[in-house]
């Protein structure tokens, strides 16, 4: 058996196998198919400081080979996570990691600190997609400076593993992850949705209520494997790679590609035990090719 | 019951109306765990377009055979391929899923008014088995659009199930809708206990006889799906909120339904 356990930032995990957030909501609802202890870490939905019920539907619109959604981060708000939904994880032998959003760099900066002190919580993931309400609704994350702040902010309030996710939506991605990297992230999760739309033609009308919305699954596969190669070369703290992993093939090529660790999200959806076989898929490959330890082929295309 | 994710068999597939499929698979552990009114998610095929899997409702249960039965019409993507599934194909699927149809107590002396528009009949076949079951077959009120869109009104009558349909174009019983059926009251002295599926504009206009009248009512609600397992949050539904000072809240239709109590769900205006 070859050791797949990786440090993510701090974070150690048994596997390299974790879940995208929002696609694998408070972990539960998958344990009808998979082993969650087998996860190398759960991810679990998007929170906020506040409740809040997210955007009219339709939320969701498939593509070809992939979808969008424009759920608007519906959450119970960090105190329903904490008193509803973290309570049947801790039972789970894998590591969770709560994905934080925020309104302003402030409230990132109260998120971590209530995470710091919550017991069961292994490490913060930064949604840094989510709009900047005192910055005229400019996205923190397409700025270096504001995602540098939340970056700051969070790092400040807590000595918990911080991964800063990247938004794909900017020109130039190693820009985004060098400021935030010098602000304090531990590691970098990339790449969050890409920003796309949908029109029924009937209705001459956008098919989301929200008219943009995120796309996600295996048709930007390519594109989150190139800011991934890309990232890899620019920062030098690990990456959790995501973006259209379906199988341990796409899995690999992120590794390949420089990421410590990689995240399935679409893939949740079309394959409910999709985490289990992408990990199996990872075992076999490295016993086929003669892979004692899972570091001997991260990067490796860069070698 | 949990779902499970399991490779099923088509046993058969059979047009039974222009665009309407029914369709036979072998899943014996989803039949020993559905129940009535819930759905199962399948894959049409093995590639990327579509994407997703198609969430349809379980139009019979037979857990003796070990067989589950989809009615479906093909009028999407997902569906159309699914028509051309050839007997003896495989196809993965998940489920049982969703909280189904709620029977009431026997005590209770409801009696089971089976409100269906369209392709809204499917789910309330084994519904209309179960109370079968309990000797209270109850009434089918069955609105579509033409003769060329009722399904399965033998298999209603095969349990003993009253029968009334209405059709827009009165080709088939009367000519109106499911709801001037609803305005006869069939039940007579009984105390009517609705199950309505069907479009949205049908499901308000019953909903609202149902409050007007003070009709006991329950809703399978319907909307973009995508996980169907409570995580992906696409598909929710306004319900009332039960926090003070906020007038609705999103439930999810693939986990808190698809089938709700008429008096949680808010609608859209």
């Amino acid at each position: 058996m070859s050791n797949l356990a990786v440090n993510l930032g701090g974070l150690l995990m048994k596997n390299p196998v974790t879940t995208a957030s929002g696609t694998f909501g408070f972990g539960v609802e998958f344990a009808p198919f998979i082993d969650l202890n087998r996860l190398g870490a759960i991810v679990v939905k998007g929170t906020t400081l506040t409740p809040r019920e997210g955007n009219p539907t339709p939320r969701m619109a498939e593509t070809p080979a992939g979808m969008l959604n424009a759920i608007g981060l519906q959450n119970p708000g960090i105190q329903g996570l904490l008193e509803e939904h973290l309570p049947p994880l801790q039972s789970i032998n894998s590591p969770v990691i709560v994905n934080i959003s925020g309104n302003t760099v402030e409230e990132y900066g109260q998120l971590a600190e209530i995470i710091d002190r919550t017991e069961g919580i292994a490490a913060i993931e930064v949604n840094i997609s989510c709009p900047n309400v005192k910055q005229g609704g400019i996205q923190f994350g397409t700025v270096p400076a504001s995602a540098a702040a939340v970056t700051r902010s969070v790092r400040e309030n807590t000595k918990k593993p911080v991964i800063v996710k990247l938004s794909p939506n900017v020109t130039d991605i190693t820009e985004m992850a060098k400021a935030v990297v010098d602000a304090g992230a531990d590691a970098l999760a990339l790449i969050n949705t890409l920003l796309g739309m949908a029109i029924d033609i009937r209705t001459r009308r956008p098919v989301i209520a929200n008219v943009f919305a995120g796309l996600s699954g295996p048709a930007v596969k390519p594109v989150a494997l190139r800011m991934v190669y890309q990232v890899y070369k620019a920062v030098s703290v690990p990456l959790l790679g995501m973006g259209g992993i379906s199988n341990a093939d796409d899995a690999i090529e992120f590794i390949m590609a420089g990421a410590t660790s990689i995240a399935v999200g679409t893939a949740n959806f079309t394959n409910p035990r999709a985490t289990m076989d992408i990990l199996e898929g990872i075992e076999a490959f490295c016993l086929r090719e003669g892979v004692r330890d899972i570091s001997e082929i991260i990067g490796a295309v860069h070698h | 019951m949990k779902p499970l994710l399991t490779k099923t068999v088509v046993l058969e597939q059979e047009q039974i109306q222009p665009g309407f499929f029914r369709m036979v698979l072998s899943a014996p552990e989803v039949a020993q765990r559905a129940e009535p009114g819930q759905f199962v998610q399948i894959r049409v095929n093995n590639g990327l377009d579509p994407l997703l899997p198609r969430p349809i409702s379980l139009h019979d249960i037979d857990p003796l055979k070990g067989t589950i039965t989809l009615l479906y019409h093909s009028a999407g993507k997902g569906t159309r391929i699914l028509a051309t599934a050839v007997v003896g194909q495989e196809l993965p699927l998940w489920g049982p899923l969703g909280k189904g149809w709620k029977m009431t107590e026997a005590e209770e002396d409801f009696l089971p008014i089976y409100v269906a528009g369209g392709i809204g009949i499917a789910p309330l076949l084994p519904l209309a088995a179960a109370w079968s079951r309990r000797e209270e077959p109850g009434i089918l009120l069955y609105g579509a659009r033409s003769a060329g869109q009722v399904m399965a009104v033998r298999a209603f009558e095969a349990l003993g199930v009253e029968v009334q349909v209405a059709t827009e174009d009165g080709s088939f019983g009367m000519m109106g809708r499911v709801t001037d059926l609803l305005e006869q009251s069939p039940w007579g002295e009984r105390r009517p206990l609705l199950y309505v599926c069907g479009p949205k504009p049908m499901l308000k206009a019953v909903h609202k006889m149902a409050e007007a009248k003070g009709w006991a009512c329950q809703i399978s609600l319907e909307e973009r799906m995508c996980c169907g397992l409570g995580a992906c949050l696409s598909c929710v539904c306004k319900t009332k909120a039960k926090a003070a000072g906020k007038a609705w809240t999103h439930s999810k239709v693939c986990t808190d339904g698809p089938v709700f109590w008429s008096g949680e769900v808010v609608w859209d205006e």
